[in-house]
């Protein structure tokens, strides 16, 4: 099982679409949603996309997904922005299966599988290793995420370790290029991967080295992930220069 | 006045007796229980040796410090929630190029880890039987039943299967997602538990059953059995045993002596 799969979003992972285009999108959530019988069940949502006046917004709007009597269902089954803003999903609590969010409307498809323009997934790493994250229809792009372990044995390391999962680190993708093709992180920080311009990036993540082989630390300075930007075997021939 | 009689010192009985053992083998024993806030699903294995045999009139048998090898596998389940603080991952705000978007905080619910130990060692013990005769399935059998259990000394076993378990809770607790910055309190918090709730108890508790009710086969003789004259041409003779004691009586030194009517 990878560690994130954007047709396979668990608790841990918050999958967000920027709506630019006034108009409704209609979405499902679910396993593969719009694999359906013609008789199957109607459980469309809306995002109802208002023209901005002026500057376009950048308000966020979070839904929290829940599970019951066999369905999944967002918190407001319809909600109206500006366009501009953002909508995230992710799910209510930990109990709620593996879904996918996928819809469309006048801007075009939008899905947590194949992220286009304007697109986000963030997910919180639980368990350190070294994990490679990748597009799955363009094996050029991809880069590494390495999740140290931390050992806490005095209150001061324990905040230490809380604080340094008090923010995100974020990987911006545009079109076939990553700005980033190596991270650093503690064990609990969540990484971001906002994509531009892009066809369709389908965003894996896989563990490639377990805890053993890596080295556990303790955290020295854990309130900073590690970044690098450049050049990482043949990959980083893409990533992306600011 | 019986028609024979036979008497085994104690050097005989300490031949009797690792005999004995030998054809005891190796116990075994399985089981679930609970044990303070642990579920615990075990099975265990022992084999007696050595120990020397004295007699006492009129019919006991002491064995000093015979030894019970054993070897303990067993699997308990503990519920992290009960240790562990319950918490949320705080919600994150991440500047993206469209501004900043935050994430929801993610609530830890911790799980019920299931933590497999295995441990030997062995421990010496010293206990009174009391002698018995019975006719079973047509053989005379002369056993020894142990009279009470005997106090173990399991402090030392005790001790090293609290290093044991702290090694397999290490090891079980450290594949729970987002455990290290817990890894320290998790480990000291169940081996604590563990250790309050009484590893010897909980060792005497598996251990106990191989000794309580613990019997040695001394001597096994079918009811009617042949003999065979000296000088043939004469028949084999069967002898019948009616009936068959045991005591200890003193002539000089303590014998085991079995009286037999046939």
């Amino acid at each position: 099982m990878s560690e994130f799969d954007g047709r396979t979003m668990r608790y841990i992972d918050t999958f967000g679409q920027r709506f630019t285009e006034a108009g409704t999108y209609r979405y499902r959530l679910g396993v593969s949603p719009y694999l359906r019988l013609p008789d199957g069940d109607d459980d469309e949502f809306e995002v109802v996309v208002a023209r901005g006046e002026g500057k376009a917004g950048s308000a966020q709007h979070h839904l929290s997904v829940s599970w019951s009597n066999g369905r999944f269902r967002p918190d407001r089954s319809r909600v109206e922005i500006r366009s501009g803003e953002t909508v995230t999903w992710a799910a209510a609590e930990a109990a709620v299966p593996v879904f996918e969010v996928a819809g469309a409307g006048p801007g075009g498809t939008f899905s947590s599988a194949s992220l286009q323009h304007e697109a986000l997934v963030a997910h919180v790493f639980m368990s350190p290793g070294r994990y490679r994250w990748t597009d799955a229809r363009d094996p050029d792009l991809g880069g590494t995420v390495k999740v140290r372990q931390v050992l806490t044995n005095t209150k001061t390391e324990f905040d230490a370790w809380v604080k340094s999962v008090s923010s995100g680190t974020l990987i911006r993708i545009v079109g076939e290029k990553a700005d980033k093709s190596q991270v650093e992180i503690p064990v609990g920080h969540t990484v971001c991967w906002t994509v531009e311009k892009s066809k369709g990036l389908a965003l894996r993540v896989d563990l490639v080295a377990d805890e053993a082989t890596e080295t556990p630390r303790t955290p020295a300075s854990p309130a900073r992930a590690k970044v690098s930007a450049g050049r990482s075997g043949g990959r980083a021939q893409k990533t992306l220069r600011r | 006045m019986p028609d024979v009689l036979a008497a085994i010192d104690e050097s005989a009985g300490n031949d009797i007796l690792m005999a004995a053992e030998a054809a005891l083998g190796t116990l075994s024993n399985s089981g679930s229980s609970s044990f303070g806030p642990f579920t615990v699903s075990h099975s265990e294995t022992a084999s007696l040796s050595g120990g020397s045999v004295m007699f006492s009139p009129p019919a006991t048998v002491s064995i000093d410090n015979c030894r019970l090898d054993y070897s303990l596998s067993f699997s308990f389940g503990f519920d992290l929630n009960s240790i562990l603080p319950h918490g949320c991952l705080p919600q994150i705000c991440i500047p993206t190029p469209w501004g900043d978007i935050c994430t929801p905080k993610i609530c830890i619910s911790w799980p019920t880890i299931s933590i497999p130990v295995s441990f030997s060692d062995h421990l010496t013990f010293s206990a009174d039987f009391g002698l018995g005769t019975h006719l079973t399935a047509g053989n005379w059998i002369v056993d020894i039943t142990i009279l009470a259990v005997p106090t173990l000394n399991l402090g030392a076993s005790a001790t090293a299967l609290i290093a044991a378990i702290g090694l397999a809770v290490a090891a079980a607790v450290s594949v729970v997602p987002l455990i290290g910055p817990f890894l320290a309190l998790a480990v000291a918090a169940i081996v604590g538990i563990f250790a309050i709730a009484s590893a010897a108890g909980f060792l005497g508790a598996l251990l106990t059953p191989f000794i309580s009710g613990l019997k040695f086969t001394l001597f096994s003789q079918p009811q009617t059995f042949p003999i065979i004259p000296a000088a043939p041409p004469d028949p084999a003779v069967p002898i019948t045993i009616f009936a068959l004691t045991a005591g200890v009586e003193t002539a000089g030194k303590n014998e085991l002596v079995l009286s037999v009517d046939v």
